[in-house]
């Protein structure tokens, strides 16, 4: 391409009347303060002040990038310095050409770490089973609910919720924080109290504004001003919000129709059928495909939705090993050659399903490797793409776009619009005559609750935005941005010897804190400095690698990143969380 | 190569090993007593020397032995032949192709044009159309205010919640509606879900396992009998709303218990408050005296008779007044009589706590749009003031009064009608078996089956499916917006028969309803024309 390397992070000319960041013209004081003063907001926010100065769109936050005010900063000059970057921007943005798979190799955890890490969980459990034991008999009134009693077997079993009563609750308050407003780069948190040991919360009444690493907002369009909304305003005043009917009987409505020929523009498929929810695409399309007598095979790290859909739907379940593609095409020479159990009858049909990005890992599959397989093994091919559609790929079209495999060699594409659309619900994607069945054979739309009004809009606009058939540049800016800003983040990261995971290009960085106690303190510390993060321990992840998730956004600035990067920088030392090499490169 | 690398160990090489190793051994502390005790303990006992050696060697086999397979039936074959089988193997389509009645029915499902409510517009009909589909019972879908403060909210906080409940998607508009929702319907605490259909899905797994016993109506929706599929328990079917046979079940298992002497598990009775399949309620007074008598707990799913049953719409609780905490799990919806979208739980502290972190829909999928919660917020308000009390009265007046209008179709002797004059506002339209068997040309080579409660076979249901399409059809031109009841008939345990589904709601008044009825009598009359 003819343009200079930095051409997507320069200013444009439009948008920067002077060298200032617009921000600061704006008000937003968050943003112009100096790094290191960040302020987090505590009191009462009037409820105007939390509207009025929350979601810039990011076509005002983009220039602070470039503004003068930071150009000063030697890691700045780095980070826009793009041939620094191992996969710099242009490569990323714009090579339209295929990105080869990368196969991530877990870090290797120091021996000491992993033996401390066991002997925690080990501790806490044996804390845990002594607290019951010596609760039930002490305390036999409040630990009635674990027992038999009346003839009643207990609701569940003392084993089943020990890790809810005994372990999750310790750290309850790093979950399930009420917030209000919108997610966007930042979010309110709604600050809250325990007296009884994070037994019950109380809400204090203040909030907290911190800056948000945690929600799915990847392309920021959780914004409740900007064209979206304001199309979704003008959509619930033309057709009100719920429908009170399925999509078989009365919730057909021709605002669904006009977004399922979007997704299906946007995706390059024949055609999208559009769920209302995201969890429900995945347990309610299965069953529909596969049944009794057919094969799935799924990735051993599947979303719940899928291990639901699943099991729904009779079909014999293999595994495969995470990404490990000759290990799946060993598991389809095995089942094709050895065909049905006992019987020997050959399968029906074998689909593969695979997610396009683990936000757990913040991997991509190996698209390129299955699709390869999928000529000689003729199984049939399903990608959830929650996280990565919108997400990544030049045009924001997903993995597919990411490795350049078209979008016909794929059966089923499944995504959900939750996480880069800022709205909610899912959608199945492919040929015309999958459609056509799924209309009339999928739980959601014979059954279910179809989308509602507000919902479908935001769908439709945010599309249509990433496709630029606004007419503007906006959506482009907007994946532009989240790809810099997801590699600039995790390679910053990895530079202080931290250790993550994932993929470069991905949205998500995960980074390994390992230890138990590390866990909410990792989480507590950030939020005094006021930054919202999402941890996640077993049963989410294995027990011993227990993470942090940072979810990058395209509504964040880079001072944002700046700030949380030199925070998390000072809490790595504090809970010795450095234990990478520190190259900067990926393992 | 020194060749005395290479030269067998003299026994004075073994001596020298060992009074290397046991001085060795000495320097750690505590070895002499390890050495003392395992001297003495195996002093003058050969055997269990040789045991324990045993057990050792079996504990290395063990873990060098190929792992456990279920599968004994592989046969070993070459690679070649795992080509050519592979070569061979011709999967069946993705999809299969549809019918040319699937197509047809595809193609007639109505497209609104416009908003939701009791009076829209659709596709291809130049009026508007008297909607007699949707589940608005209360008229709430489209109301201007509720719209206004939906706006409002978009505001505020957005479409998308962004986010899972535990990981920042809980809005305090969540908090709000659960703590409304518990209070409304009176138990101690409630849990919302973001889709209506998933909510029994997360609610009923989580709770009942492998090795508990579900006992389930037969005509139990069908998200209902996913969810208890899922839950991989036992499962007991008792014929619908018969008392006698749940107690005949209850009984089999009384004695199963006393024969095996087993432990009891988790025991769950399974119940619709109003079942959208038939338009019947629940009998709870005897339900719940039986549940009590064999000590079952109780999940009742309230996704239609919330909002609709009961002086104030409380559910099914409310019109046997009975109190909501008797029923251990409460499950209900809003996206039918609250217009908006999403379910709930509602029961014990402990229950719902348990979901927050056990209930799949609820940790997995991303929070309900703050614009929805806020709408079931507005909803319920109006529930639980005075107008909610009229609302709920008309649409028991509508109800009626349509019962009433179509009780001509009955007097033919083809045709049945459930629901309506319970205070149900569902009513079904169904072919009466045995004069359809009599009367109508269907099919020779299929047969209705002996039992009543069998499903009809595939042929006979097309053909009834076709007869009520054109009863559709005929009211379309009226005006007249009527559904068949529409199931994913292969995946349904017991698919009810094909039906007229008919949703009056509290927007529509007696005249129209008096008038639709009318219509539909007049459609039906012309459609089976040949046959009454």
């Amino acid at each position: 391409m003819g343009k200079g390397e930095r051409a997507t992070f320069d200013v444009n000319p439009r948008l920067t009347p002077s060298s200032q960041p617009l921000s600061l013209k704006k008000g937003r004081n968050i943003h112009g303060l100096p790094t290191a003063q960040r302020p987090v907001k505590k009191g009462l926010l009037s409820e105007d002040e939390g509207v009025s100065d929350r979601e810039p769109s990011v076509l005002d936050l983009r220039p602070a990038h470039c503004s003068a005010a930071h150009s000063a900063s030697p890691l700045l000059q780095e980070a826009l310095d793009t041939s620094v970057l191992p996969l710099h921007k242009r490569k990323l943005l714009h090579d339209t050409k295929s990105h080869a798979f990368v196969h991530v190799e877990e870090p290797e955890v120091p021996l000491f770490i992993l033996v401390t890490t066991y002997f925690s969980y080990l501790v806490l459990i044996v804390f845990a089973h002594l607290r019951d034991f010596f609760g039930k008999r002490f305390k036999s009134q409040e630990y009635a609910y674990l027992r038999h009693h009346d003839g009643y077997a207990p609701i569940f079993s003392d084993f089943e919720s020990l890790w809810r009563r005994r372990l999750y609750q310790r750290i309850s308050d790093c979950f399930q924080r009420p917030i209000t407003g919108v997610a966007g780069a930042y979010v309110t948190l709604l600050d809250r109290v325990s007296n009884d040991f994070n037994r019950t919360f109380k809400l204090t009444g203040t909030k907290t504004r911190t800056l948000n690493l945690a929600s799915y907002n990847y392309l920021g369009f959780a914004q409740s001003t900007g064209p979206c909304a304001d199309s979704v305003e003008q959509s619930i005043e033309q057709f009100g919000v719920g429908n009170a009917s399925p999509c078989a009987d009365l919730g057909t409505t021709q605002l669904l129709r006009e977004t399922e020929s979007t997704v299906a523009r946007f995706l390059g498929t024949e055609g999208a059928l559009v769920v209302s929810m995201g969890f429900a695409t995945n347990s309610t399309t299965l069953p529909a495909l596969v049944s009794k007598g057919c094969l799935l095979i799924s990735d051993e790290l599947n979303h719940a939705s899928l291990v639901t859909g699943s099991r729904l739907s009779g079909a014999t379940i293999r595994v495969f090993r995470h990404n490990d593609t000759s290990h799946l095409e060993s598991v389809l020479r095995d089942a094709i050659s050895q065909g049905q159990p006992r019987t020997h009858r050959p399968w029906k049909k074998i689909l593969v399903v695979v997610e396009g990005l683990y936000s757990m890992e913040g991997q991509f599959c190996d698209l390129p490797g299955i699709v390869a397989l999928k000529e000689k093994y003729k199984f049939y091919l399903f990608v959830d793409e929650a996280h990565s559609i919108g997400a990544v790929g030049p045009r924001g079209r997903g993995v597919c776009d990411w490795f350049g495999v078209d979008p016909r060699k794929v059966d089923i594409h499944m995504g959900t619009f939750t996480k880069s659309f800022g709205s909610t619900g899912g959608y199945i994607s492919g040929k015309k005559e999958l459609i056509d069945f799924l209309r009339l054979n999928n739980h959601s739309t014979m059954y279910g609750e179809s989308t509602s009004v507000p919902v479908l809009q935001q769908i439709a606009s945010s599309v249509r935005i990433i496709m630029g058939e606004d007419g503007t540049n906006d959506g482009q800016r907007r994946l532009e941005t989240l790809a810099f800003n997801g590699m600039y983040f995790a390679k910053r990261l990895r530079e202080m010897g931290y250790l993550t995971l994932g993929s470069d290009g991905s949205p998500v960085a995960p980074m390994l804190l390992m230890n138990p106690a590390k866990i909410p303190a990792f989480s507590r510390e950030c939020l005094k400095r006021g930054i919202s993060v999402v941890v996640v321990c077993y049963p989410a992840t294995p027990i011993i690698t227990s993470r942090v998730r940072f979810c990058l956004s395209a509504s964040h600035t880079k001072e944002d990143l700046d700030y949380a990067l030199e925070q998390i920088d000072t809490i790595g030392n504090l809970l010795m969380l450095k234990l990478g090499s520190g190259s900067g490169n990926q393992h | 190569m020194d060749p005395l690398a290479t030269t067998p160990p003299t026994a004075s090489t073994w001596a020298w090993a060992w009074t290397q190793f046991t001085q060795t051994v000495a320097l750690i502390p505590g070895s002499k007593i390890v050495g003392r005790y395992i001297r003495n303990s195996y002093q003058n006992d050969p055997f269990r020397i040789v045991l324990e050696v045993c057990l050792l060697l079996f504990v290395v086999w063990y873990l060098l032995e190929k792992r456990y397979r279920i599968d004994h039936h592989e046969i070993p074959l070459s690679k070649q032949e795992v080509d050519e089988l592979i070569e061979d193997w011709k999967p069946e389509p993705l999809v299969p192709a549809l019918s040319e009645w699937e197509r047809e029915q595809m193609e007639e499902t109505p497209v609104l044009v416009s908003e939701q409510g009791p009076r829209p517009r659709v596709e291809g009909v130049s009026q508007p159309v008297l909607n007699l589909v949707s589940y608005n019972f209360l008229g709430l879908a489209g109301v201007n205010d509720l719209k206004e403060h939906a706006v409002h909210t978009l505001r505020k906080y957005g479409v998308g919640a962004c986010g899972p409940p535990g990981f920042y998607g809980t809005l305090d508009v969540h908090k709000d509606l659960e703590k409304k929702l518990a209070e409304f319907i009176g138990s101690e605490e409630a849990i919302i879900y973001s889709q209506g259909l998933t909510t029994t899905l997360s609610v009923i797994p989580c709770f009942a396992k492998r090795g508990d016993i579900l006992i389930c109506d037969e005509a139990i929706n069908f998200s209902v009998q996913k969810s208890i599929q899922i839950s991989r328990s036992q499962i007991r079917y008792f014929k619908h709303n018969d008392m006698n046979d749940l107690e005949r079940i209850l009984k089999e298992i009384e004695q199963e218990d006393q024969a095996t002497k087993r432990v009891v598990t988790r025991r769950f009775i399974v119940v619709e408050g109003l079942y959208v399949n038939t338009g019947d309620i629940v009998p709870l007074p005897d339900l719940i005296a039986l549940k009590k008598r064999y000590k079952y707990r109780l999940i009742l799913d309230e996704s239609y008779s919330f909002g609709v049953l009961g002086s104030q719409g409380r559910g099914v609780t409310e019109h046997f007044q009975i109190p909501a905490d008797e029923v251990d799990l409460l499950i209900g919806s809003m996206c039918n009589s609250l217009a908006s979208s999403g379910g709930f739980c509602a029961g014990g502290r402990e229950l719902m706590e348990h979901q927050r972190l056990s209930g799949l829909g609820y940790v997995f999928s991303a929070s309900l749009p703050a614009i929805l919660a806020v709408y079931a917020i507005d909803g319920l308000d109006i529930l639980a003031s005075d107008q909610g009390k009229t609302v709920i009265r008309n649409v028991r007046d509508v109800s009626l009064q349509m019962y009433q209008g179509l009780q001509a179709l009955v007097n033919t002797g083809a045709l049945t009608v459930t629901g309506g004059n319970n205070q149900s506002p569902i009513i079904h339209i169904r072919f009466d078996r045995a004069w359809a068997q009599k009367t109508l040309p269907l099919p020779s080579d299929a047969q209705f089956p002996a039992n009543p409660r069998r499903p009809l076979p595939h042929a006979i249901r097309v053909e009834l499916e076709k007869l009520l399409q054109s009863v559709v059809r005929e009211t379309l031109t009226h005006h007249v917006l009527l559904g068949r009841a529409k199931y994913v008939v292969d995946q349904e345990r017991s698919v009810p028969d094909p039906s007229i589904r008919i949703c009056v709601t509290a927007a529509h008044s007696k005249e129209e309803v008096q008038e639709a009825a009318q219509v539909t009598c007049e459609a039906f009359r012309k459609v089976l024309k040949p046959y009454l």
